[in-house]
């Protein structure tokens, strides 16, 4: 066995210029002194998410704690939350782990954006959830890559507030934002319920990307001017959806105009939920609409969702495990960042992945 | 034979265009097994029952020839107080002389008599019943008039969504000057939970403060205030020392309103918004919602009233309050109305839309 060289992007203090409060730090891993509670997991992909960038940067969460573990001068901090990890070494006691399986935390805060990792699982065996192995072809690297946030989201938002979907083709979600992962995953949910989907995207776009999401599943796609016109509540919506159709269920991600329409569209006792807030703009709605529709707001956040209950989370990747290997669920694309030990500063790579994050999801991929 | 006339309208507009006065007969010498003849003791105007006649309304009556008008239409007034003054031989829940208000909304209060089924009113006590239970007072016409919708929808807010711990927990509202906010003021002192009410600045601040507090309030703060930084400490330490959060937040105004008063929910908090067709949009900032987990949700008592269990449950309550004097009811300006005297009803009602904006306006009969 001989010594790991690793790699991990760490900093001391928040900041959002990462290219100077970012640092790319080196240490090495022993084998030979692994703990019997402890694995050894070697990074397959590291995410960058717009929450990582907010828990590194300050304003969103709190820092990450202080390591000592790289053998550095000073503590230093390791951001990032989503990863798939491959089980390179397991200590004398492990038994619910082996050499070659895949594995992704099981909670919130990993501290993802490292080459490797010594995890300790004595506390909590549970702590890594298998995923695949090398020899399980039924479910991939890009599937697994991404299998922590944005599926079961989606996943979680389409059952959290609404238990009783009617599966007959009456139900409706409408969704903005239509163009993120997560309105791409929970189309393809919805679909596999009969649950019909309105997504409204930015003007602009091209009839190809209208395309992609009808193969998603899409029932209609509509761009934000003509969903924000008041035709759409009176003329186009009750068209679509027809005399039975009720929208139950109405996504933010984005806040500002779209929410007030969005309240409008839904039918009575409908849900409105916020579960992101990319555009950093208030929800603004009409109250009247609110009490005489019996609409109620709720708000939807994974982090808190998994802190409170864990195995609600481990139950949501199984659930999405089944799907995926059943072929049920197309993996959405997002851009890959390469790493090459031994050739590439991480922290470049890092820094291009989060340059190129507002243009869509980057994850980066261990060469 | 009984001369009835209702106020009614058959197109939506207006009220000083659309209402009308339909005069008709109750033949109270014919009167079916399980009905009731009531005549109209008072019926105050809400705003409901302006947006109704308007069209604007989303409850509203349909539109009939039952009473015997030529067009179809709608009689008006959701809320009244009305004595019993015939029953059929099959009716148990009423005898001659008991004070009543309607079950549902709809019925059309804006009237002088009514022929209805024993089920579509409920009893209240009328002024001898509660002397001769032994209660201190009975009610008056006013609180009987306007027991419908204002104190419910105080009461059932409280009440009826969140669990407020009495002697801990506390509610913050923004519209602590109307008449909802002034009984959810007095319930909450009498269910025990702590009131913080948010209210404009102006000339005279600490009269309004004064009479606030008169009525029970625990805190009374100014809009400026509740936007402050350096306040939000000092309401923290009213939270601190009563050892409880502020778990529930009423909103009837909107804007920058609704967002002052969700701010200061605790985590897990419900933001309720009443009120009319006509407030500001709600706003919640993204980030206060999702990380403090706050549900906002509307109430309206019309629909939640339609459970005529609830109802009868909410409105023994305030009875009982008001006949042991724990319960002040928002005064009304009261104008009678004399049948056969120079004015229509619906010209009666038609100057009471008209002084609206003065306060709350109670037709008298």
């Amino acid at each position: 066995m001989t010594v790991i060289k690793a790699s991990a992007v760490t900093f001391t203090e928040r900041s959002w210029d990462f290219a100077n409060s970012l640092s790319w730090t080196q240490y090495t891993i022993d084998p030979t002194t692994i703990k019997p509670h402890e694995v050894i997991v070697r990074a397959l992909t590291t995410s960058v998410n717009p929450s990582d960038l907010g828990i590194i940067g300050g304003g969103y969460g709190t820092a990450p704690k202080l390591r000592t573990e790289f053998g550095t001068a000073e503590p230093v901090r390791v951001g990032g939350n989503e990863t798939l990890l491959r089980v390179e070494y397991v200590g004398s006691a492990i038994t619910n782990f082996k050499v070659g399986d895949w594995v992704i935390p099981k909670s919130v805060g990993f501290g993802s954006w490292r080459s490797y990792a010594v995890v300790d699982t004595e506390e909590d065996p549970t702590v890594l959830v298998v995923v695949s192995s090398d020899d399980d072809k039924d479910f991939t690297l890009e599937q697994g890559a991404t299998i922590m946030i944005n599926p079961s989201t989606a996943y979680q938002i389409l059952y959290q507030f609404i238990s009783d979907w009617d599966g007959s083709g009456n139900d409706w979600i409408i969704q903005n934002a239509g163009n993120s992962q997560v309105a791409k995953y929970l189309t393809q949910f919805a679909k596999l319920i009969n649950v019909k989907t309105i997504s409204v995207v930015r003007d602009g776009k091209s009839q190809q990307e209208f395309d992609e999401l009808y193969q998603y599943g899409a029932t209609h796609v509509v761009n934000e001017s003509d969903f924000l016109s008041d035709d759409f509540t009176a003329v186009t919506l009750p068209k679509w959806i027809g005399e039975n159709g009720r929208v139950r269920l109405a996504l933010n991600s984005i806040g500002g105009d779209t929410t007030r329409q969005l309240v409008n569209s839904l039918s009575q006792d409908g849900y409105f939920v916020t579960f992101g807030m990319i555009g950093r703009l208030p929800i603004t709605y009409d109250g009247g609409v609110q009490l005489h529709k019996n609409i109620t707001t709720k708000s939807y956040w994974l982090t808190a969702n998994t802190l409170r209950d864990p195995e609600g989370k481990v139950a949501t990747i199984k659930e999405l495990l089944k799907l995926y290997r059943a072929g049920k669920i197309q993996n959405v694309p997002f851009e890959k960042n390469y790493f090459v030990a031994g050739k590439d500063d991480l922290k470049a790579v890092f820094l291009q992945a989060i340059e190129r994050s507002k243009k869509g999801k980057q994850v980066v991929v261990y060469e | 034979m009984i001369t009835s006339q209702v106020v009614v309208y058959s197109q939506h507009g207006e009220p000083k265009d659309v209402l009308k006065t339909h005069t008709y007969e109750i033949d109270d010498a014919n009167i079916g097994e399980n009905e009731i003849i009531v005549k109209t003791l008072a019926a105050p105007v809400n705003p409901s029952d302006i947006n109704q006649i308007q069209g604007v309304y989303p409850s509203k009556p349909e539109k009939t020839t039952a009473l015997g008008t030529s067009e179809p239409s709608a009689p008006t007034g959701n809320e009244g107080l009305f004595e019993v003054i015939k029953v059929g031989n099959k009716v148990t829940n009423f005898k001659v002389g008991d004070w009543a208000v309607p079950a549902q909304v709809n019925f059309g209060t804006w009237r002088t008599h009514a022929l209805a089924k024993d089920t579509d009113f409920l009893q209240l006590p009328n002024p001898d019943q509660s002397k001769a239970k032994g209660k201190k007072s009975g009610l008056t016409i006013n609180q009987g008039a306007t027991i419908s919708v204002n104190p419910p929808t105080a009461l059932l807010m409280l009440t009826h969504f969140v669990k407020l711990t009495p002697g801990k927990d506390w509610f913050i509202q923004n519209g602590g000057n109307s008449a909802v906010g002034k009984y959810a003021i007095q319930i909450s002192k009498l269910l025990g939970f702590n009131s913080l009410s948010v209210i404009r600045d102006r000339p005279n601040l600490q009269e309004l403060k004064d009479e606030l507090n008169s009525l029970g309030a625990t805190q009374v703060i100014t809009e400026e205030e509740n936007a402050s930084r350096d306040f939000g400490a000092t309401i923290k330490g009213w939270t601190k020392d009563t050892g409880g959060e502020i778990k529930l937040a009423l909103n009837c105004v909107g804007g920058k309103n609704s967002t002052g008063i969700a701010r200061k929910l605790a985590n897990n908090g419900l933001m309720l918004t009443y009120g009319g067709m006509s407030f500001q949009p709600v706003i919640l900032p993204t980030s206060l919602h999702i990380f403090k987990n706050i549900t906002s949700a509307g109430f309206w008592v019309t629909q939640l009233l339609k459970d005529s269990e609830l109802k009868t449950k909410t409105l023994n309550q305030i009875v009982e309050w008001y006949e042991d004097e724990k319960l002040k009811d928002a005064p009304a300006i009261q104008t009678k109305f004399e049948q056969g005297g120079e004015k229509q009803l619906h010209e009666v009602y038609q100057e009471a839309v008209a002084n609206s904006s003065n306060g709350k306006q109670l037709i008298t009969f």
